[in-house]
């Protein structure tokens, strides 16, 4: 679930539709270091985990979603250490019978992930380095599900 | 010896981890902030953006420690 190996979205997308032939919706995202940000060119990004908390925080949010949405079956694979622009930081897959769910707890999950997960992440530049934090948009994305049932 | 883990931005600041013998005067998560801050500088640790999670639960500066736990202080969450 969390590796330091790099995360090729396409692989994994053939290996979760390959496990779920019947299911009728079959969703994935993909989040990808950016190449330009405004404080200069983001040189690599560096994500610190703290394991086994982090990763039992995954199955909770996993479990929660699979509670919540119909779902058939659900991935979520989180790199950390460092990368460079372009590559694959965060990957999240649903199957569910129907569209909706699918696209409903892919959305959780990724809210979870950039405002709950046990992580923390560092922008490296040309001139210098920055440590980040979820910014204001991602805690009201994720204080959607607070409301709805 | 209690192992203190600094995760985030600590660990640029408090170093990764050490070893620590408690002081008898430190019996909890607020004690040990307390104690720590007047070890580095600028009070790296204050609540309530810096919290501790104790043998892998998250925790509250009420919980009680001693010198066999495996104590994490952290800054906000968030990856992506």
């Amino acid at each position: 679930m969390v590796t330091a190996d790099p995360l090729h979205p396409d692989a994994l997308l053939a290996q979760f539709s390959a496990a779920n032939p019947h299911s009728g919706a079959v969703l994935s995202f993909s989040g990808n270091v950016r190449v330009d940000k405004d404080d200069g060119k983001t040189c690599a990004l560096i994500l610190q985990a703290y394991e086994p908390v982090t990763s039992h925080g995954i199955t909770d949010a996993i479990n929660a979603a699979r509670a919540r949405w119909n779902l058939e079956d659900v991935m979520v694979r989180h790199r950390i250490g460092e990368m460079q622009p372009g590559e694959t930081i965060v990957f999240v897959a649903a199957a569910a019978k129907h569209r909706r769910d699918a696209f409903s707890a892919t959305d959780f999950l990724m809210d979870y992930l950039k405002t709950e997960a046990f992580f923390w992440k560092k922008e490296v530049y040309e001139n210098g380095e920055k440590w980040i934090e979820p910014r204001e948009q991602d805690y009201c994305d994720a204080k959607r599900w607070d409301k709805k049932s | 010896m209690a192992k203190i883990e600094f995760l985030g931005h600590l660990s640029d600041t408090c170093g990764p981890a050490q070893n620590i013998s408690l002081p008898e005067t430190v019996t909890q998560i607020a004690g040990l902030r307390d104690w720590l801050n007047s070890r580095f500088e600028n009070a790296p640790l204050a609540p309530p953006s810096i919290r501790a999670i104790v043998n892998g639960a998250v925790v509250t500066d009420d919980k009680v420690i001693s010198n066999t736990d495996i104590i994490a202080f952290f800054p906000p969450v968030g990856g992506g």
